[in-house]
């Protein structure tokens, strides 16, 4: 291939790598590069993927070396490679395979860590926090097992990444398969990239593999990708969830599609402490505890379970206990589920070295260009503060600001229009404000979920949603993850968490399961207000998924 | 203008009576008498005209020779401390001054009408530069490189200061050097010397504490071409130097470089060359030299070739590989963006912020949405939008000269009914004109600021973008007729000197010299001092060299005794080491008796210090001369 403009990539400097999308080679480029950097952001033309230490690590254990990732990338690179991208693959690549994890047969309560060069010793026992981790002995050090994970995510601030021999614990043997035509009698097949973000998971069941983290839109099937891996595995599984609807999801659905005596999957929450095979469990539960300063009384099924698989649904919110109690867990295997890593709170790295790092990412555009997710419209209204309202805008502080203009009473007109627009839609009309979601309920006079709702009454209204007996839900943040309504077509977001970019993409979500008719997301804003500017940082996460906001004015 | 034989001859007519007859005597054989110079003059005229003696001149010259020749040659006179300057690091002191010593025998060169100059030989120059001098000679040959002004990095550089307000020129410096990279491909001193220029045209101004921007002379340093920018960049980041030293030593350099290419270990050298030739100070020989790489030398070979074409995409970046194109002979993209990336693909993110600061620079929204359109076509409905709502938002308050405020109606409501805004409330003009106390403009801006509006205009800007008219910087000087010549590839000649000395040295053993002088016979060929036959004749006087040494202490005190602060004396020095002996070369500063010892000051030629060094310290002393001419 030699004109240079036959080659779809770009290599910056810093590391990056431009896709052009429409490109006749993109599809082949991206399958090249995808094993060794993670896609930064996917809008519609230019796809950033991004070469970190770790995503070279992770192909150094899948045996694509330094050589092999420099071949690709110079296979389709429109420019020259610049030296400091070629000096940081090298210098990245020599670095894994120096420290090794292995088993230490002659003690089970440690493993042996070696470390080949004598550098890399130096810069190993001039931290603190490492140097009390291990136990010099000839030829190495030994390392207590529960320390694995802790370990392993000090020497990757380090820089130093270490290659995990130790081989995954087996766990108890399950038997159990994807049924062939789902209890609801409609035939199951796993879709290509379902099977592909499991295969990128498992591996061919060599070192390295078996634990990270899948990130695919919100109704893309995620739960499919946790089974697939459940039933190539057939081990007893703890599931994490965020919540008790999403845990009676995860049990009806696998139900529905693993040939599994319903007996043998059982649900840990506040309401049940079911241990069974399959434990279905909510990280409320395992966080809850009495006392501030108490211990977590429920942590011990995570360590004492005896479990051969951790699924982490929604895995970019872990809570900080259960991320502690993940590092003594380093010898299960483990899948973290995700549409949207982004942590608030900037602890994706941590996510990364506990849970696994990322294995498998796809654009949203792309599934939903091959239909696998709906389209779907953006809009952003703008509308005006109520005159009597200016006032007490103008003089209120910036939060309580953000507050008013969010709380809008305007708004409601234009959801009882866009209502009125989507009459046989089903429609979600989501908030962050109880009481402004009481004033629309009420208006509107649909049923209201929030935090307060009992999980009973929750899942008996989601059940109407979905049967179509109420085709309006009011619903607060509660709604905004893992909620599965296949038939909501129409979302209407009428207040949010400030700037959270992945609650907005989160509550596109909810309305993107494949259907015949495109989906329709609604964000009503404040014009002229605080309200703009979260808005706009809200958004950012989906306009690099390729989403582009529509902005209207409501007169 | 003198002839070249008019130089010629009063170079030689200058000289010492002592010094022409050593030279007259190597050349033409014994003289009866020093009074005819003008006859001898003719003599040695006739003798460098004649083709047999020039081909084996030409015979003769040693690399070394050339290497020298050509140093004085693309310098046109230089004095002996500019040669020895030029080639420190790559020839020690005494191999250089000996040969320059072996080249004024040589009548190679001779005095310039400047005293204390050298110049080649004005009979043979054309000769030497046509046919045997090269710059190759003196720096590898390179791919000739046209390195343009990076309009990219200087365009990003400006955006930092006008949406991120990043200092003044030492904090934004600072900055560059720890931050630089996140936003640039490019090393620090690069954006640095760039980042300066924008100072130097005070397109950035600090000014108290403030530190503002001006597009309109952005606009005016863009209306100048790219050489014309880089030869402003060169001048902001040399500001102690004449314009004309200035201007001959970015050209030539510029034009080496362009015609000739370098490879980048021999810049410095070239940087010595240019920096003689303009006469600049040596000690900024680092200075330069970075300057030099930085914007004359490619820093990859990037073809850049695809994604020319401007693209953008659903987060409202904007991405392209070359120059954005100019719509209306302007540019706004660095002013409606925010830089984000400067590398093989440059990235600028349209935002709000950025935005709201263009409009109160005085773009109007028609304009960049006229730019905008040219550039991406369709131009996404999204942006269409949100740019006549970020517009509208804008114009919502327009603020005269500090007092008077023009509203829209939503903020005259607000205006009229916020209480902490009405001390400062002089009256309300009209609906929507206010009159505002100027003394409290601080106090009355935060307060408007504070009900959410928080992109505030200074005031009404004055400022407008506008096609100025062309600013030019005349950069070209001549170059010189001789220095192309001197770009030429090395040319192979057969090697003749040694052939032609094999023949003058039976010559000489053929004679019957006494020893002595047999023995300089044979050294005078080796030097190339004799050419031909003709030249192996017994003659009345040869210059020698001083020596003192071993347990000759008188001897070496006399030497250092009559050398001291002797312009032309250098004395070659054998010290006694610890182990074994140090040679050095000096000049003396002053000659020290104290009691029964004896010391002399000297000047360490090659490190430039001076020391006190004890006579009895030194072993072996040669006096040496630094120049005949001298």
């Amino acid at each position: 291939m030699n004109n240079l403009e036959n080659r779809p990539l770009i290599i910056q400097s810093d590391l990056t790598l431009m896709l052009e999308v429409h490109h006749k080679y993109a599809d082949e480029a991206r399958n090249d590069i995808i094993a060794f950097s993670e896609l930064v952001k996917s809008p519609e033309h230019l796809h950033t993927y991004v070469i970190t230490a770790i995503s070279l690590w992770n192909a150094s254990s899948a045996s694509i070396k330094s050589d092999e990732v420099i071949r690709r990338l110079e296979k389709w690179s429109r420019y020259d490679i610049p030296e400091s991208v070629l000096y940081f693959i090298r210098d990245s690549s020599e670095r894994y395979g120096s420290i090794k994890l292995k088993p230490y047969p002659s003690d089970d309560q440690h493993y042996l860590l070696t470390v080949a060069n004598e550098r890399y010793q130096k810069e190993l026992m001039a931290n603190k926090s490492v140097a009390a981790i291990l136990k010099p002995i000839s030829g190495g050090f030994l390392v207590p097992i529960l320390k694995r994970g802790e370990l392993k995510v000090l020497l990757i601030k380090q820089n130093l990444p270490i290659e995990d021999l130790v081989p995954l614990n087996k766990g108890e043997h399950l038997e159990i398969d994807f049924k062939e035509v789902s209890s609801r009698d409609v035939p199951f097949v796993l879709r290509d990239y379902q099977k592909r973000a499991a295969n990128a998971l498992l591996g061919r069941g060599e070192q390295g593999t078996g634990y990270g983290t899948i990130v695919l839109p919100c109704g893309s099937g995620k739960t499919i990708v946790g089974m697939e891996v459940l039933t190539r595995l057939k081990t007893r599984t703890l599931i994490l969830s965020i919540n008790v609807a999403a845990v009676h999801q995860w049990i009806a659905e696998i139900n529905d599609k693993l040939d599994i005596d319903p007996n043998l999957v059982g649900e840990y929450s506040g309401m049940k402490k079911e241990i069974k095979p399959i434990t279905v469990a909510t990280y409320q539960v395992l966080t809850w505890r009495a006392d501030k300063e108490g211990e977590f009384p429920h942590m011990k099924i995570l360590r004492e379970g005896n479990w051969g698989l951790i699924i982490y649904d929604e895995v970019h919110m872990l809570p900080a206990p259960v991320f502690k109690v993940t590092a003594e867990l380093q010898a299960i295997y483990r899948v973290g589920l995700t549409a949207t890593l982004i942590r608030e709170d900037q602890k994706e790295d941590e996510v990364f070295s506990l849970v696994g790092p990322k294995r498998y990412d796809v654009p949203w555009s792309e599934l939903e260009n091959q239909g696998w997710i709906a389209e779907a419209e953006c809009i952003e209204v703008k509308v005006d503060l109520p005159e009597s309202e200016e006032i007490n805008y103008a003089i209120a502080s910036k939060r309580e600001k953000y507050r008013i203009a969010s709380e809008n009473e305007r708004k409601i007109e234009i959801v009882k229009q866009l209502i009125e627009n989507h009459r046989h839609d089903y429609i979600l009309v989501i908030g962050q404000y109880i009481s402004q979601l009481k004033a629309i309920a009420k208006e509107l006079n649909a049923p209201l979920i929030t935090g307060s709702t009992p999980n009973s009454k929750r899942d008996e209204l989601y059940n109407k949603f979905r049967s179509g007996e109420e085709p309006i839900l009011v619903v607060s943040k509660v709604a905004n993850f893992a909620i599965d309504l296949p038939d909501a077509s129409v979302a209407i977001q009428v207040s949010g968490t400030f700037g959270s970019r992945q609650e907005e993409a989160q509550r596109l979500g909810r309305v993107l399961r494949p259907k015949k008719q495109s989906s329709y997301f609604y964000s009503i804003v404040t014009r002229y207000s605080a309200e703009e500017d979260f808005s706009a940082n809200r958004q950012k996460f989906l306009a690099e998924q390729g989403y582009a906001y529509r902005v209207e004015v409501w007169p | 203008m003198s002839s070249t034989l008019d130089i010629w001859k009063k170079s030689l007519i200058s000289l010492s009576d002592e010094t022409f007859l050593d030279l007259a005597t190597n050349f033409i054989g014994k003289v009866e008498t020093p009074f005819h110079k003008p006859q001898l003059i003719g003599k040695l005229t006739t003798l460098f005209n004649s083709k047999e003696f020039l081909m084996r001149v030409e015979g003769s010259l040693s690399d070394l020779d050339k290497e020298i020749l050509t140093t004085v040659a693309f310098l046109n006179e230089c004095s002996n401390e500019s040669i020895f300057t030029i080639f420190k690091n790559r020839y020690n002191y005494s191999t250089i001054q000996q040969k320059i010593l072996n080249l004024e025998e040589r009548l190679l060169l001779i005095p310039s009408l400047k005293k204390k100059y050298l110049i080649i030989n004005p009979l043979i120059e054309s000769l030497l530069i046509e046919k045997h001098l090269s710059l190759s000679y003196l720096i590898e040959k390179g791919t000739p490189s046209d390195k343009k002004f990076n309009l990219n990095i200087i365009k990003a550089l400006f955006n930092l200061h006008f949406h991120q307000n990043i200092g003044d020129l030492d904090k934004s410096n600072r900055y560059l050097k720890s931050k630089g990279d996140t936003i640039f491909a490019f090393d620090s001193q690069t954006l640095i010397y760039y980042n300066t220029l924008l100072f130097d045209q005070e397109i950035v101004v600090k000014s108290g504490r403030k530190v503002s921007t001006s597009i309109t002379k952005m606009e005016q340093l863009l209306s100048h071409s790219l050489d014309q920018l880089k030869y402003l960049t060169f001048k902001a980041n040399t500001p102690k130097i004449e314009e004309h030293k200035s201007l001959l030593f970015y050209n030539l350099i510029d034009y080496i470089i362009k015609e000739y290419g370098v490879e980048k270990e021999d810049l410095s050298f070239l940087t010595k060359l240019a920096l003689a030739k303009a006469e600049l100070a040596k000690e900024d020989l680092e200075h330069y030299s970075l300057l030099i790489e930085s914007l004359f030398i490619e820093q990859n070979n990037n073809n850049n070739q695809g994604l020319t074409k401007p693209t953008i995409d659903t987060d409202l970046n904007i991405y392209f590989s070359k120059e954005t194109e100019k719509v209306g002979e302007v540019d706004l993209l660095h002013y409606i963006g925010e830089v984000v990336k400067v590398d093989n693909v440059i990235n600028y993110e349209i935002t709000k912020k950025a935005l709201m600061k263009a409009f109160d620079a005085n773009l109007k929204v028609e304009q960049i949405k006229t730019y905008l359109e040219n550039l991406f076509k369709p131009l996404p409905q999204t942006l269409t939008s949100l740019l006549d709502q970020w517009y509208d938002q804008f114009n919502s308050i327009t603020i005269y000269d500090g007092i008077v405020i023009k509203v829209n109606e939503r903020y005259e409501r607000v205006f009229k009914a916020l209480p902490a805004l009405q001390e400062h409330l002089i009256e309300q003009i009209s609906p929507s004109l206010f009159l505002f106390n100027r003394e409290t403009e601080n106090v009355w801006r935060t307060i408007i600021a504070s009900t959410g509006f928080d992109y505030l205009p200074a005031s009404i800007p004055k400022e407008s973008i506008e096609v100025l008219p062309k600013n030019e910087v005349v950069i070209k000087s001549e170059i010189e007729s001789q220095i192309p010549l001197l770009l030429k590839d090395k040319e192979l000649y057969e090697e003749q000197s040694e052939v032609i000395k094999e023949e003058l040295r039976k010559k000489v053993l053929k004679r019957s010299f006494s020893k002595n002088l047999e023995e300089e016979m044979l050294a005078r060929v080796e030097h190339s001092l004799i050419l031909i036959p003709e030249q192996i004749v017994e003659t009345n006087k040869r210059g020698e060299i001083s020596e003192a040494g071993g347990f000759d202490f008188q001897g070496k005190l006399n030497l250092c005794r009559s050398s001291v602060n002797k312009e032309n004396t250098i004395l070659e020095l054998s010290l006694l080491g610890d182990d074994e002996l140090d040679v050095v070369l000096v000049s003396v500063k002053e000659f020290i008796k104290d009691g029964s010892d004896y010391y002399i000051r000297a000047l360490f030629i090659a490190d430039e210090v001076e020391k006190v060094i004890p006579v009895s310290k030194i072993f072996k002393i040669r006096k040496l001369r630094r120049s005949i001419f001298l």
